[in-house]
C-alpha cells in the first residue's frame, strides 16, 4: 500500500491548523472588538466567504495570486526562489484558506458569548489587553475555540477542489489523501480508493467525537458549583 | 483628594448630563434603574466614554473632551464593584484576589493573605466563585478591588444580588472596611437605607440628570424619595399623553 498520501495529509493538516489557529482566533478577537456595526458584517462577510465558495473558485483565486505570473508569486519565485504553485506548501496554503472560515466563526462565536464585564473588570484591575485575551477571554471561550480547531484540523483534512487547482495532483508530493481517492477512482480502481476512504472517514469521526467532548466538557469550574 | 466629573452621553432616547463631585467623603447615587447612574460610574473607570465632559482625579485629569485626554482603564487605578461582582469563573479565590496586584510572589501572596483575613475568606483559598454563597462573592470582590489599592471605589448597586438578611449582614461590614479605606468611594443604588447608612453625601439622579444634591444630614430620605417620585410620574404622564 502507498502510505505517501496519509504522510502528506497528515503534514498537511497538522502545519495548516497551526496557521489556522493563529489567523482565525485574531480575525476573531479584532471583529469582535469593532464597534461598528457596519464593518463588522463587512470583515464577517469576507472572513466567512471561503466557506461558501466553491473551492474551484477558491482555488482560482489562489492560482491568481500565487501564480508565477502573478505579482505575489512572481515575488516569492524572483526573491525567495520559492515556486509555491504545484509544491507541497501549496497544500497548506489551501488546507488554511479553505478551513479559516470555520475556526474564525467558531472562535468569534465563542468570544462574543462571554460577558462583557468580566474583561471590563479586568482592564479595572489593570490588566493588559493582551493579558486580558490570553488570561480572561480565551480561557472563557475555550470550549468553543478548541472545537472550531478540530473542525478547521478535520476541513484541512478533506480539502479537495483548491489543493487540486493549485496544488496539482502529483504523487508523493501534493497526493493528499482525497486526491488519492479521487486518483483511484478515476483510474477504475475503486477497491484501492476503499483503504483510503475508510481512513478519512475514521480520521474525521474521531475529529468530531473530540469537538463534541470539547463542547460538552465545557467549563469545569463552571459546573463544580456546590459545595465541597 | 478629589473627584470630580461631568460627563455628557446621549443614546438613542435617553440623554445624560451629570456632575459629581466628592472630597474623601463617601458619595451615595440614588437613582432607579436605567437612569445613568451606572453609566456615570462606567464613564468615571474608562470602561465607557461619554461624549463630552471632563473627568479628574485629585490633579490629574483622565477624561478631557476638549483637550482629547482619555486615561485608559488600566492606568485609572479606579476599582468597580459589578453589581454581578464579575469573579473571574475559571480562577481560584486566591487567584482571583491576586488578578491586580503587582509585584515578586511573596509580596502578591502577603497582600493576598492580608486582604483574605480583613474580609474573613480564610479557607475558601482554593474555591472557584461558583462555590462560593453570594455573600462569600461579594465579599471575594471586594477583597479582589482593595487587593489592587485603587484610588476610588466604585460600587454598583452592592446588595442587590443578596436576600435581606446577608444585605443587612454586610451593610456592617462594608461600613466597617469604608471607614479604614482612604480614598474617594461613590455607592450607586436604589435603595436610600445603604446611602443613609454608608455616606456623608447623597445625590439624587433621574432620567440622566441630577435632581438634588447635598449631606445626608440636611437632605431626608422622604425628600429625596418624592424627589425621586415626582420625576418618574411626569415621565410617565408625558408618555401617556404620547400614546
Amino acid at each position: 500500500m502507498d502510505w505517501s498520501p496519509i504522510l502528506i495529509s497528515i503534514r498537511t493538516a497538522c502545519v495548516s491548523i497551526l496557521f489556522t489557529f493563529f489567523l482565525g482566533l485574531f480575525a476573531a478577537w479584532w471583529v469582535a472588538r469593532m464597534r461598528s456595526n457596519k464593518w463588522k458584517m463587512i470583515m464577517d462577510g469576507l472572513f466567512t466567504l471561503p466557506l461558501v465558495l466553491p473551492p474551484t473558485v477558491l482555488g482560482f483565486f489562489l492560482l491568481y495570486i500565487f501564480g508565477v505570473q502573478r505579482p505575489v508569486g512572481k515575488f516569492l519565485l524572483d526573491f525567495f526562489s520559492v515556486k509555491v504553485v504545484f509544491s507541497w506548501s501549496a497544500t497548506v496554503i489551501a488546507a488554511v484558506t479553505a478551513s479559516f472560515p470555520l475556526m474564525y466563526r467558531s472562535a468569534r462565536g465563542a468570544l462574543e458569548q462571554v460577558e462583557d464585564t468580566y474583561l471590563q473588570a479586568a482592564r479595572t484591575l489593570g490588566y493588559s489587553e493582551w493579558k486580558v485575551f490570553w488570561c480572561i477571554w480565551m480561557p472563557l471561550a475555550l470550549p468553543g475555540v478548541a472545537s472550531g480547531a478540530v473542525l478547521s484540523f478535520a476541513r484541512g483534512l478533506g480539502e479537495f477542489g483548491a489543493t487540486a487547482m493549485i496544488a496539482g495532483n502529483i504523487a508523493g508530493k501534493t497526493r493528499t489523501l482525497p486526491l488519492k481517492i479521487y486518483s483511484e477512482v478515476a483510474a477504475g480502481n475503486m477497491s484501492g480508493a476503499y483503504t483510503y476512504v475508510i481512513i478519512v472517514v475514521v480520521i474525521s469521526f474521531v475529529a468530531i467525537l473530540a469537538m463534541n467532548y470539547f463542547t460538552l466538557r465545557g467549563q469545569r469550574y463552571a459546573k463544580r458549583g456546590g459545595r465541597i | 483628594m478629589s473627584l470630580s466629573a461631568a460627563v455628557k452621553k446621549k443614546f438613542k432616547n435617553f440623554s445624560m448630563d451629570v456632575t459629581l463631585h466628592t472630597d474623601g467623603k463617601p458619595l451615595g447615587v440614588l437613582g432607579a434603574s436605567g437612569c445613568g447612574k451606572s453609566m456615570t460610574l462606567k464613564c468615571i473607570a474608562g470602561i465607557e466614554h461619554p461624549d463630552s465632559g471632563v473627568i479628574a482625579l485629585n490633579d490629574q485629569l483622565l477624561f478631557d473632551s476638549e483637550q482629547k485626554i482619555c486615561v485608559s482603564p488600566q492606568k485609572r487605578r479606579i476599582g468597580y464593584l459589578f453589581q454581578n461582582y464579575a469573579l473571574f469563573p475559571h480562577m481560584t479565590v486566591k487567584n482571583n484576589i491576586a488578578a491586580g496586584v503587582r509585584g515578586t510572589k511573596e509580596e502578591i501572596a502577603g497582600r493576598v493573605a492580608d486582604m483574605m483575613k480583613l474580609l474573613h475568606l480564610e479557607g475558601l483559598e482554593e474555591r472557584y466563585p461558583a462555590q462560593l454563597s453570594g455573600g462569600q462573592q461579594q465579599r471575594v470582590a471586594l477583597a479582589r478591588i482593595l487587593a489592587y489599592d485603587p484610588e476610588v471605589l466604585l460600587l454598583d448597586e452592592p446588595f442587590s444580588a443578596l436576600d435581606t438578611y446577608l444585605r443587612e449582614k454586610l451593610l456592617d461590614q462594608i461600613d466597617e472596611l469604608l471607614d479604614i479605606y482612604h480614598g474617594e468611594v461613590i455607592l450607586v443604588t436604589h435603595n436610600p437605607r445603604e446611602i443613609y447608612k454608608l455616606c456623608s453625601r447623597i445625590l439624587v439622579m433621574g432620567n440622566g440628570e441630577v435632581l438634588m444634591e447635598g449631606p445626608v444630614s440636611e437632605i431626608s430620605e422622604s425628600s429625596a424619595l418624592g424627589v425621586l417620585e415626582k420625576v418618574y410620574e411626569n415621565a410617565y404622564t408625558v408618555k401617556s399623553k404620547e400614546s
